[in-house]
């Protein structure tokens, strides 16, 4: 049952990633916005494995955008989060803040 | 700077293109074929390195979700069509294929027994071939590539039943039949494999 999972570590940085990117989220800027902020090495492997998994769940949805020369004539995969991935979203930050309230790290 | 220098390591290219799943394989390469060449105008080689440890740290999870999107799905069904295999080929061979040799050998201007056992072989191998590779075509109809499909299940599988085959024929003596019947199972299953491969080609 979907409603009683929570998200992975990497989906929720995955998810995150792809809101704060929004019409623009696709592999190599979702990759490139985790690196950048939770300053963690980031795989194409992992993160469409993620993305992907993301996708059956119904969490993501994707779309296929244009082909550039600078790509070698391949198109972008762009991806946005549905209704039900923000409400799975909303369901595991709230538990970490539930959990780290109170906690002096 | 030439097209062959901006190129990714083609050893590398080939790796990823093997692994990873269809419906992402384009997107995948090409996001890495863009931030390569933004990387390839600082240093060539520094970007052939970070293409060369893309690929190999990516091998595991796309291996692993190659596998989990259907590899027991495909092990089940795998088993399950080997026994209905199993009974189809023996109906075939006792129904089809020696009823009509029977009934021909018993009208009045019958063939000489090599020709009979040659219209046995063509029916029984003909049935056998067509079902194994209708079989395949069924099991292996995921979007999947022929070569992944060959290698991670067609390969284990030849093995086992090349094992079984030489178990068999040393407890038979029937080494020549046996053999015969095994290795015409692997080529109608790669076979299958193939066809399969080409349909869902085809379907895009």
């Amino acid at each position: 049952m979907a409603k009683n999972r929570f998200l992975g570590e990497f989906e929720l940085l995955v998810m995150t990633a792809m809101i704060r990117l929004g019409k623009d989220a696709y592999g190599a800027t979702i990759r490139a916005e985790i690196e950048s902020r939770a300053k963690r090495s980031v795989t194409v492997g992992a993160l469409y494995a993620t993305l992907a998994r993301l996708e059956d769940k119904k969490y993501v949805f994707s779309r296929v955008g244009e082909a550039t020369p600078q790509r070698g004539g391949r198109a972008k995969r762009y991806f946005k989060i549905t209704a039900l991935g923000r409400t799975q979203l909303d369901k595991s930050v709230t538990a970490i803040n539930r959990m780290l309230d109170g906690v002096s790290l | 700077m030439s097209t062959r220098d901006a190129s990714p390591p083609m050893l590398a290219l080939r790796l990823l293109i093997f692994t990873t799943p269809r419906p992402y394989r384009e997107a995948l390469l090409g996001d890495l074929a863009q931030e390569f060449a933004v990387l390839s105008e600082r240093s060539r080689s520094a970007a052939k390195i970070w293409y060369w440890r893309q690929a190999l740290l990516s091998l595991l999870p796309l291996l692993g979700w190659q596998l989990r999107g259907g590899a027991v799905r495909t092990v089940l069904l795998v088993i399950a069509t080997t026994l209905i295999g199993w009974v189809s080929v023996s109906l075939w061979d006792n129904y089809v294929a020696r009823q009509s040799v029977a009934t021909l050998a018993a009208t009045e201007n019958a063939p000489s027994l090599a020709v009979i056992r040659s219209i046995y072989f063509f029916l029984f191998a003909g049935g056998f071939s067509l079902l194994g590779a209708a079989t395949a075509q069924w099991v292996f109809r995921r979007d999947w590539s022929f070569r992944f499909n060959v290698l991670v299940f067609l390969g284990p599988l030849s093995v086992a039943v090349l094992v079984v085959g030489v178990a068999m024929a040393l407890s038979t003596q029937l080494i020549g039949y046996v053999m015969f019947r095994s290795v015409l199972s692997l080529i109608a299953l790669i076979v299958g494999a193939y066809w399969a491969a080409q349909r869902s080609r085809a379907a895009r």
